[in-house]
Parts: C-alpha cells; sequence; structure tokens
C-alpha cells in the first residue's frame, strides 16, 4: 500500500515537525498530524510588510514594519505611530475572508474621528526585510457602509429646504424650530363637510339647538361648540347627521352671535341665511348711585345679567348722559 | 348712563347724582426729594376735610410727570387728624417732576396739584482741576 502525504506548512513555521510511525499488535499506522494554521505557500512565508498609508491630499506614510503573521491587536499601534496623523483615529480588526488560522491574512482599519476621505491604504513588503513565499499577493479595498460618502459635514439647518406645493406646518419648541420628520409636513385643505342651516337659543335653559345637514353623528368627531363666547355641553343622543342639542357652561355674554362647532375636519360652517342671534343685557343696579366725587376717581359696580366676563375680547362702553362727564372705564367683570 | 356692549345698547333707567364738595391736597413737604434716599414727606390737606384721618383709608401715589405708566406708591406712616396731615415714605425713583395723586375710601379722589420734584443737586466740587494722570482727592458736595 502507497500512501501519498503532502506537507502542509504551518502559518508560523516551516512545516510539521514530525510524522510518527507505530506498531499496533500486528498492524502499522502511520498518523500524521495535520496543522491547524497552515498556509497553501510551499515555501514558507516570512519577512515583514508595512501598510502604505495616504491621506486626503495624497501624502504617503508608511507604518513601522510588522511580521507577516503579525496579530491585528499589535498592528493598529504599528500605523499609528509612523503614519501622519493617525494617532488615536484608527481601529483595526480581524477581517473575516482570511482570519488570523487561515491562508494568509487580512485586516480591517476603521477609521474614525477623520472629518475627510483619506486615500487607498495598500500593504507592502518591508524594504528591510521582504516578505518570502509563493504567489505572495495583495489586495485592499475601501467599505463605505452607508453609501458613497464615507465622511460629510452636517448640513446647517438653514439650508435644509424643500419645494413644496401645499401648505407647511411648521413648529417650534422653546422658540426654535423643528425638524419635519422626512421633510414631510404638508397640510391639506379640504372642502368642509356638513352644514348648519339653522339654530335656536332658549335664554331660560340656556339650551342651543342647532339643524343641520351631513353634520357628525358621533359625539366624538365634535370636538367644541361655542356660542355667545360660552362652550357648550352636548346633551346626550341628540347628537346626529342632522342636529345636536347642547348646554351653554356658563351665562352667554350679549352681543349678536352664531354659532360655531368645530368638528374632527375643522369648523363646520353655517349656511348663508343663518341670521345673528341677539342676547340682550340687562342692568339691575349700580353701587354707589350717590355723592359720586365730582373730580371722579370713584369706583362704581354695575349688576345685572349677561355681561361680559372677558374685558379684552368684549367692546364696552360706558358713559354718562349729562353734559360734564368724562368716560368710565371698566375696570373688571 | 348709557351702556352698550359688544355694539348693543343696554336700557337702563340709572340715575347717579354727584357730590358738590371738593377737597384738595394743600401742600407737601419737603417738595424736593432725592431720587435715592427714603424720605418721609407731609401732606397738607384742607382742614375741614369731612373725615377723621386714618392712614388705612389713604392712598398716595407719585406720577411721573414725563411717563404716566412710571408710579411710586407711598406708604402713608402716619396721619394728624387734628392737623389734617398725612406722612408718607417715598421710597426713591428716577429723577423728574412727580405729581401727587391721593386718595380716601370714603370721600374718593382728593384734589391735588401738588408736585414733587425727585432730583440730586450738586452745590460745590472742591477741587475743581487736578493732575491728568489722576490721584486728585475730590469732594462733590449736594
Amino acid at each position: 500500500m502507497e500512501y501519498n502525504v503532502t506537507l502542509q506548512k504551518l502559518i508560523n513555521g516551516q512545516s510539521v515537525q514530525s510524522i510518527f510511525v507505530s506498531k499496533v499488535d500486528t498492524k502499522a499506522t502511520i498518523k500524521v498530524e495535520l496543522p491547524t494554521e497552515v498556509q497553501v505557500s510551499s515555501k514558507p512565508i516570512s519577512g515583514k510588510f508595512r501598510v502604505k498609508c495616504v491621506d486626503a491630499s495624497g501624502q504617503i506614510s508608511y507604518s513601522e514594519a510588522a511580521k507577516y503573521n503579525e496579530h491585528n491587536i499589535w498592528f493598529d499601534t504599528k500605523i499609528m505611530n509612523n503614519c501622519t496623523g493617525l494617532y488615536d483615529r484608527i481601529e483595526t480588526w480581524d477581517a473575516h475572508t482570511h482570519a488570523y488560522k487561515e491562508n494568509g491574512r487580512a485586516n480591517y482599519i476603521y477609521f474614525k474621528g477623520i472629518n475627510e476621505d483619506p486615500g487607498q491604504f495598500e500593504i507592502v513588503s518591508d524594504w528591510d526585510t521582504p516578505l518570502e513565499g509563493d504567489n505572495i499577493t495583495f489586495f485592499q479595498e475601501t467599505t463605505r457602509p452607508y453609501g458613497t460618502n464615507l465622511f460629510y459635514d452636517p448640513v446647517p439647518f438653514e439650508m435644509l429646504k424643500t419645494y413644496d406645493t401645499i401648505p407647511q406646518i411648521v413648529v417650534t419648541v422653546n422658540d426654535l424650530p423643528v425638524v419635519c420628520h422626512n421633510l414631510t409636513c404638508g397640510f391639506n385643505y379640504t372642502e368642509p363637510v356638513g352644514e348648519i342651516a339653522s339654530f335656536t337659543f332658549d335664554t331660560a335653559t340656556n339650551k342651543l339647538t342647532l339643524v343641520g345637514t351631513a353634520m357628525p353623528s358621533n359625539a366624538s368627531d365634535i370636538y367644541m361648540v361655542e356660542f355667545a363666547q360660552s362652550t357648550c355641553t352636548l346633551v346626550s343622543g341628540t347628537v346626529a347627521e342632522t342636529g345636536l342639542e347642547c348646554t351653554l357652561d356658563r351665562e352667554p355674554t350679549c352681543g349678536s352671535w352664531v354659532p360655531k362647532l368645530t368638528a374632527v375636519l375643522g369648523v363646520i360652517p353655517n349656511a348663508v341665511g343663518v341670521a345673528k342671534l341677539d342676547v340682550e343685557c340687562a342692568v339691575t343696579s349700580a353701587e354707589p348711585d350717590f355723592d359720586l366725587n365730582i373730580i371722579g376717581g370713584d369706583n362704581i359696580t354695575i349688576s345685572g345679567e349677561h355681561f361680559p366676563w372677558d374685558l379684552v375680547k368684549n367692546n364696552i362702553s360706558v358713559t354718562f348722559n349729562d353734559a360734564d362727564s368724562t368716560t368710565c372705564t371698566p375696570q373688571v367683570s | 348712563m348709557t351702556i352698550i356692549v359688544n355694539n348693543l345698547t343696554v336700557t337702563n333707567t340709572l340715575s347717579l347724582t354727584l357730590r358738590n364738595e371738593i377737597k384738595s391736597g394743600v401742600s407737601i413737604t419737603p417738595s424736593s426729594v432725592s431720587p435715592v434716599l427714603k424720605q418721609n414727606v407731609t401732606i397738607q390737606l384742607e382742614t375741614d376735610f369731612p373725615y377723621t384721618l386714618n392712614r388705612d383709608d389713604f392712598t398716595v401715589n407719585a406720577t411721573s410727570e414725563t411717563n404716566s405708566t412710571y408710579i411710586r406708591y407711598m406708604n402713608v406712616i402716619d396721619v394728624d387728624d387734628a392737623n389734617k396731615r398725612l406722612v408718607c415714605k417715598f421710597g426713591g425713583a428716577y429723577s423728574g417732576m412727580f405729581s401727587i395723586r391721593i386718595r380716601h375710601a370714603k370721600f374718593g379722589l382728593i384734589k391735588s396739584t401738588l408736585l414733587l420734584d425727585v432730583s440730586a443737586n450738586t452745590t460745590s466740587i472742591d477741587k475743581n482741576r487736578g493732575s491728568i494722570y489722576g490721584g486728585t482727592l475730590i469732594t462733590i458736595t449736594g
């Protein structure tokens, strides 16, 4: 029987050191222990190599010389020590294509904190102790995991512009503009759905009744009903497409008013023919009403019904009907 | 009385009567005070003021003649009912002329044409010449 035994080279040695032949009973066994860390070069690789570093401007520098089987945990130090501008700005990892224990060697050089695109780094044979072996080849490439731009400056917010054909919702928080997610903050104005055809208001019960068409049929779709500067609470079971009933949350303010119904898609308009309803004020007394200081300055409390509760939102005028009267300015309401 | 709310005239039959009696502030002492010091000022009312003076009944303030929104309130700290005098504490203000406004809780507004001069005056400077390199001790009196 003939055995062909091909010896493979240790990745960091000459070859297998020995072949064992031993006798077991009446049979002889030849046992060849193959190394796990092998290389295909029949001539054991030896020598050193360097990394040719190229910066963004094309300037070239070389790392310290590393042994052909140098582990990457030492390899990064040799690059940082000699290559211009790379100190503390790279990490080296074992690359999967040629891991440490497989044929050949591969390393990733990971750049960090470099705000420019460096040139292509290369592996070159050391000029003092050149690499030796059969068919030694070098290959290098740049990996850009997130596109063709490896490095880019942040884009100033002022330069972010989009051309939109619909109005944009602009948001600010504490006076700072907020960037729109995906730059899509468009808002579509739509034709209103529904219409209020008429309304009635009962001053005795403060109940407001709206009659219309295509109005929201679900109470949850109605955000707010307002009338005479008061919000209005919906009467349960009265909400329908043809109308609704609600009760004012406070006394109405005198003036001429129409109801305002706000639903999920915005304000539901009143029909053109809907007329304003007058809510009258009533005066019952003024205190004090005698011995008023002739040079003014007295505070007079006028009591009554349906007076405005907000002096800012309402137009109030009080004058005395005598020739020498001056203006009376509302102070509180 | 005519009351108009939101362009609607409010019907009413209110009738108010005036009191013709006017009382005034007669004088203020001192009439000139420092802008930066707290000082007492005395206001003399007419001696026939119809109410017994009670310091809690009075509200006194000083309003800038050039800026009506700049008002300095003066606490009434003492009253002299026999002589109808108020003693107020003025806490300082920007320089300028201030008109005094007096109000009584029962009588109402008291007529006042009193003015308070809030200013600092320099009466002398000693010495009034010295080295261009400094170092001269100057005494400003005012």
